[in-house]
């Protein structure tokens, strides 16, 4: 039974790996483009901050700080923002999802193998991108227990988004378009995660605010974890990061069953 | 309502008539629409706005200079979301599933057809509200009258030279079969624009105002208005822009000879 339920998933896994690597000119395009921005914007921008300031500090982050922070800021990114169930809204409008109730194996799980798959080739990626830091210069050298710390951590971030982008796209039994939840919420993502500007930058209030939110633990926590730098303990933040995916899986879980009652199965 | 005479005007007119009775059917997402414009807008200008918290300025830019320059982009983003971008992945699709061919055969030029097609009338509503920004944050920084004079055309020049540059680059769809690649690249490439070319360093800035003017298609108008910029800059930008004409035409026409049509 077990050993059944494991080889639905290799085999869905398997199948969703060999398509993301199919066209490959799509596949390396999109792993370069995003590394190359970085580099160009990110790496550059807070450097000619740090000059205009002649080196001086900003809030506690020296210049060396800082550029450490947004490579890590880098592959935290890469590790976490999936968007591998861009094609949820379609299934459901277009009926296709009635498929996935008639298969032995449940849409959330295909969607999961979709996310693992793709969380595989971000992994590679990612390591990639830490060796290729720290060889020309960008990154400190770094003990392997903070390391694969900081990428569990990651990874347990990554789940975190990949329920946030399942509810997102089962919007879509009452909304005809669902992308814009998505975009709304990587622009604040990337704002208020500390993605470009560290946290610790904000006014007091909202930094406050925003410890009450999912915010931090996308971007700023693993990125402080890595650095080893993190104000709060692994304890503390793996619980609550935890907490928020129990959560919105109840939540996704709960919108999944009021929407199937909606779904009239469009194209069967 | 008087309709435009031009046949392009006139379809680009019809377009935007459908899209918007689209939308007005669909009333939330119209309204998350909206919400999407003005988060883009809320997070670009709080981005600045947290940084110059701590710096007086950048290079020898102050927050004033920057917000400008951030309006500017903003404003000139508003009428490419509004009537181009939402075409590029269009095209990819219609690429992908030979449907291309029935553009390929109305008595329409085929480009304007496929950058046309479908419109987003809501980006074009939050217009005033960001041009009355740039006109603010212009007061503030005390332009020069000849500068207030050159602004419409200078930022026609932003707009036409962003839309070229973008359309040079979905030609590279016609030579991949997924297109999510080409298309991600493109966006990747509008992440520059959100800062002037004078942040980055010399090859990148060299790269993006002289081999594919990215940059210098808003730093090169915004630099004019407020007086700063060098005297060449502006015919430059002129040529490049006929230069990337000329090369889309040419690209165009060598991905057309490569196009299977899945369909037929």
């Amino acid at each position: 039974m077990v050993r059944n339920e494991l080889g639905k998933w290799r085999k869905t896994i398997s199948v969703a790996l060999s398509r993301y690597m199919a066209f490959k000119a799509d596949f390396f395009l999109m792993l370069v483009a995003p590394s190359f921005v970085f580099i160009a914007i990110n790496y550059n921008i807070w450097r000619s901050v740090y000059q205009s300031r002649g080196g001086e500090s900003i809030s506690g982050f020296t210049m060396d700080q800082m550029l450490h922070y947004q490579c890590w800021s880098f592959i935290i990114t890469l590790l976490v923002r999936s968007h591998r169930t861009w094609n949820l809204s379609e299934h459901i409008r277009y009926g296709r999802l009635t498929a996935f109730l008639l298969y032995p194996f449940d849409a959330w799980k295909f969607y999961a193998s979709e996310f693992i798959g793709f969380q595989l080739l971000q992994l590679v990626t990612a390591a990639l991108a830490v060796g290729v830091l720290q060889v020309f210069k960008f990154l400190p050298p770094l003990d392997p227990q903070t390391l694969a710390i900081g990428f569990g951590f990651s990874l347990l971030v990554s789940v975190l988004w990949f329920a946030l982008d399942f509810t997102f796209g089962l919007a879509a039994f009452w909304l005809e378009e669902v992308w814009i939840f998505r975009v709304i919420f990587g622009f604040f993502a990337v704002l208020f995660s500390g993605a470009f500007i560290p946290i610790e930058l904000f006014p007091p209030g909202l930094q406050t605010f925003l410890s009450y939110t999912p915010f931090p633990l996308i971007t700023s926590v693993p990125a402080h974890i890595f650095m080893g730098t993190s104000a709060v303990s692994l304890w503390s933040a793996t619980t609550t990061l935890v907490g928020w995916i129990a959560a919105l899986i109840l939540c996704a879980a709960f919108v999944w069953r009021r929407g199937l009652r909606l779904y009239n199965a469009a194209g069967i | 309502m008087n309709e435009p005479t031009s046949p392009y005007l006139r379809v680009l007119h019809q377009q935007m008539l459908n899209s918007l009775a689209k939308l007005m059917s669909f009333r939330i997402n119209f309204l998350l629409s909206t919400i999407f414009d003005l988060a883009a807008f809320v997070t670009f200008y709080y981005t600045t706005d947290f940084l110059f918290l701590h710096i007086s300025h950048i290079g020898s830019w102050t927050r004033e200079n920057f917000l400008f320059y951030i309006f500017w982009l903003q404003s000139v983003n508003c009428i490419h979301a509004g009537i181009v971008a939402p075409n590029f992945w269009n095209f990819a699709s219609e690429i992908r599933d030979g449907n291309l061919d029935f553009r390929l055969l109305r008595p329409l030029g085929s480009l304007f057809d496929i950058f046309t097609a479908l419109t987003r009338p809501v980006a074009l509503l939050t217009l005033p509200f960001i041009l009355g920004f740039v006109i603010y944050y212009g007061i503030q920084l005390g332009l020069p009258p000849m500068g207030w004079v050159m602004m419409p055309f200078l930022w026609i020049l932003s707009l036409i030279c962003i839309v070229l540059i973008e359309v040079m680059i979905s030609m590279g769809l016609l030579w991949t079969k997924g297109g999510d690649g080409i298309n991600f690249v493109r966006i990747h490439c509008q992440q520059f624009q959100r800062w002037p070319d004078f942040v980055y360093p010399d090859r990148i800035r060299w790269v993006f105002t002289r081999i594919i003017p990215f940059l210098a298609a808003i730093t090169f108008p915004v630099r004019a208005v407020i007086g700063q910029g060098a005297w060449w800059e502006i015919p430059f930008l002129c040529v490049a822009m006929v230069c990337v004409w000329f090369v889309t035409k040419w690209l165009w026409a060598q991905g057309l000879r490569r196009y299977e049509s899945a369909s037929s």
